[in-house]
């Protein structure tokens, strides 16, 4: 699987205040190299030259939703295997397990605890590249 | 390195600019729901409305509005449902929609934190405690049983097999306190070196706990030479390690004093409170001495600041009226005058006065005549209502308590929880195990009710037994959740008894002050439900029946 450490997150989140708390927890937190996009329009044009190692996007967006955002990341050649976390409330067995189907490596429940976020997504990163 | 003071100052900041937003966002809401029905149905505009739903939805709950994110839920799946059957809501399912907005918008924003975010609130908190524990112990079941004890009373355990690792692990993070298994190994105590060193980097601020087989002199007085803060001879009783942990790790924060200033003069009476807020007191201002009473019950005050000229009455016939009521006899009543004449003031005490201020009077003196006293009150109180084995309120304080907070709740239209708890067959542990191990169970509960709850929320020991909880601004699904925490956590205990292991659970009954008209019927429908998780085999937590008639929150 990836290669390499986690270091840089591309981030699709349209709302400010999540977006605040989230760059605490993933940024001074986790020591993360973060890019905040506020739609998946302005994710696609950040995308290449950023080279994220993860994609974390939240589901429901304006415009362009998590799942299309993700498809149309996975468009770029250079991202058509960048792992990707769904962040969302939706909690439902079914509805997570749908998440997954879109090439999702995990689901990421709202709402996140900012002391433990960055945590979370490094196990979840561990996992999946063991 | 990462500093987490300023890392908490953030997120505290964030909360408030989002608190600060919060009825701007609601009245969105609303505003939405009036153009989709004042209107011909806009399918663009229900689009908004389930968007702005479910932002809320998302958002509200990381900040601390667990019930605005509850309600913005419901109207989501609402507003999602009409989208999805693209079919224009009728008139009922309108009707109920607006129901559903009504609650979301009477969901207001509380600056208390209910269950779900607690522990949230706890991490996000600048003034959390630190509960983070090393423990240094090569023996592995002995360290995840205690792992596992001290997490049912929410310290983090992080096990070290030796005393390798640990220098670079406080580096990174002091911990609460450090606890060591020892041994004498060639006559010098293991980790007695560790200790002087640490001890002589960060002194009082870094307590460690020496564990042993061995209680000999010879071996406690090598632990309190190197510096040890205190020594346990296994097998390890939980109760005690986690009160000593408790008073060495936590200095639980005060709560702020409750002071009453009754002043005719509104302005003088705002200045007052202002100073004594700033001083981080709790002040409820009172202009017109007939409502004085009904304060007495609600605010409890644990201090009167009051002017001795009045209109209507005087402040000397007010104290007398005070102190006519024996509830009232404790609380400390201070004058404020510009009365010079030493005559005139031994007079007000005499009417039951306890001090004598002169106006005009510095902000400096003002606020500690009155902490002072209020500080002395607070602690005979304190001895006077709290239960000597458990430390938790008495009987009689719990019901004040919970009739002081039911008429507050009602009138502020926020939700109040109010809980039995009953440990299940309490008798049996007395006879199996013997009176102490009873006591011991007692204190274990009281000691995880005060962990697992809420500064604001009061607890009392009801009986025997039995316990009672008071949780204000508390809905009865988030009260539910977090007595299930503690049933749970109750139940993962472990007793000790000559060797012996045995553990206990507990009962719980839930009512809430919105279903009932009062404090007796809250407790009634409390105990009613108690009465339910008994006889439906224990070890569980009932909700009260509803009542038939649901009563609004009197405005």
């Amino acid at each position: 699987m990836s290669e390499h450490d986690l270091n840089r997150i591309l981030y699709v989140e349209d709302e400010p205040d999540i977006q605040a708390v989230a760059q605490i927890a993933l940024e001074t937190l986790g020591g993360f190299i973060l890019k905040i996009c506020s739609s998946g329009k302005e994710a696609l044009a950040a995308a290449e030259s950023f080279a994220p190692d993860l994609i974390l996007t939240d589901v429901m967006m304006p415009g362009m939703d998590g799942p299309t955002t993700l498809a149309e990341l996975r468009k770029l050649p250079q991202l058509a295997n960048t792992p990707a976390i769904f962040m969302t409330a939706k909690v439902q067995p079914q509805e997570v397990a749908q998440l997954r189907s879109l090439g999702a490596i995990e689901v990421i429940a709202k709402p996140f605890d900012p002391m433990t976020l960055a945590e979370k997504i490094k196990d979840i990163w561990q996992q999946h590249r063991g | 390195m990462v500093d987490q003071a300023d890392i908490q100052a953030q997120l505290q900041a964030l909360r408030e600019g989002y608190a600060r937003q919060l009825p701007e966002k609601l009245a969105e809401v609303e505003a939405l729901w009036q153009a989709l029905t004042d209107g011909v149905w806009a399918w663009d505009k229900a689009e908004g409305l389930q968007r702005l739903t479910h932002t809320l939805a998302g958002s509200a709950p990381t900040f601390g509005f667990p019930e605005v994110g509850q309600q913005a839920r419901k109207l989501e799946q609402r507003a999602k449902a009409w989208r999805a059957d693209s079919c224009v809501p009728g008139e009922s399912e309108r009707r109920q929609f607006k129901a559903l907005l009504d609650d979301f918008l009477n969901s207001k924003p509380s600056t208390e934190a209910t269950a779900e975010n607690i522990s949230l609130k706890r991490a996000a908190n600048g003034d959390s405690t630190n509960r983070i524990i090393y423990l240094v112990e090569d023996d592995t079941d002995l360290a995840s049983e205690l792992i596992l004890q001290l997490g049912q009373f929410d310290y983090q355990v992080r096990q070290f097999p030796g005393c390798a690792d640990l220098d670079e692990a406080i580096e990174e993070t002091i911990p609460a306190a450090i606890i060591l298994d020892t041994r004498l190994e060639n006559g010098e105590l293991v980790g007695a070196t560790l200790t002087r060193d640490l001890k002589a980097r960060y002194g009082s601020d870094l307590p460690i706990i020496f564990i042993s087989q061995c209680g000999d002199f010879e071996v406690r007085l090598q632990a309190v030479r190197s510096g040890g803060d205190a020594y346990f001879t296994k097998p390890v009783e939980i109760g005690n390690l986690v009160d000593t942990l408790d008073q060495i790790s936590g200095n639980r924060c005060e709560e702020p004093y409750r002071v009453l200033v009754v002043d005719d003069d509104a302005s003088l009476a705002a200045h007052y409170a202002l100073i004594l807020e700033r001083a981080g007191m709790r002040v409820t201002t009172v202009t017109n001495p007939e409502e004085i009473v009904a304060s007495l019950v609600e605010v409890r005050p644990e201090l009167i600041l009051m002017d001795v000229y009045m209109p209507s009455c005087s402040g000397l016939e007010l104290a007398k009226l005070i102190r006519q009521q024996d509830a009232y006899l404790s609380i400390p009543i201070v004058f404020l005058s510009s009365e010079t004449n030493m005559e005139k003031q031994f007079s007000a005490m005499r009417m039951g006065g306890d001090d004598f201020l002169t106006k005009p009077i510095n902000d400096e003196h003002l606020i500690s005549s009155v902490s002072i006293r209020a500080g002395r009150s607070r602690t005979l109180n304190a001895l006077m209502a709290q239960d000597s084995l458990t430390g938790l309120l008495k009987h009689t304080k719990i019901k004040e308590h919970l009739t002081a907070e039911v008429s507050r709740a009602q009138r502020a239209g926020i939700p109040l929880s109010f809980a039995l708890i009953d440990i299940d067959h309490f008798k049996a542990v007395n006879d199996n195990y013997g009176h102490l191990a009873g006591d011991r169970a007692i204190k274990s509960l009281a000691r995880l009710l005060r962990q697992r709850l809420r500064q604001s929320d009061s607890i009392g020991r009801y009986g025997g037994e039995e316990f009672a909880v008071v949780l204000p601004d508390c809905g009865l699904e988030a009260a539910e959740q977090v007595l299930n925490q503690i049933r749970e956590g109750f139940a993962n205990l472990h007793f000790l008894h000559e060797d012996q292991e045995f553990s206990i659970t507990l009962s719980a009954g839930l009512a809430s002050a919105e279903q009932f008209r009062d404090a007796e019927g809250v407790n009634r429908a409390a105990d009613e439900a108690l009465y339910e998780a008994k006889r439906t085999g224990r070890n569980r937590v009932m909700l009260c029946q509803a009542p038939a008639v649901k009563f609004p929150a009197r405005r």
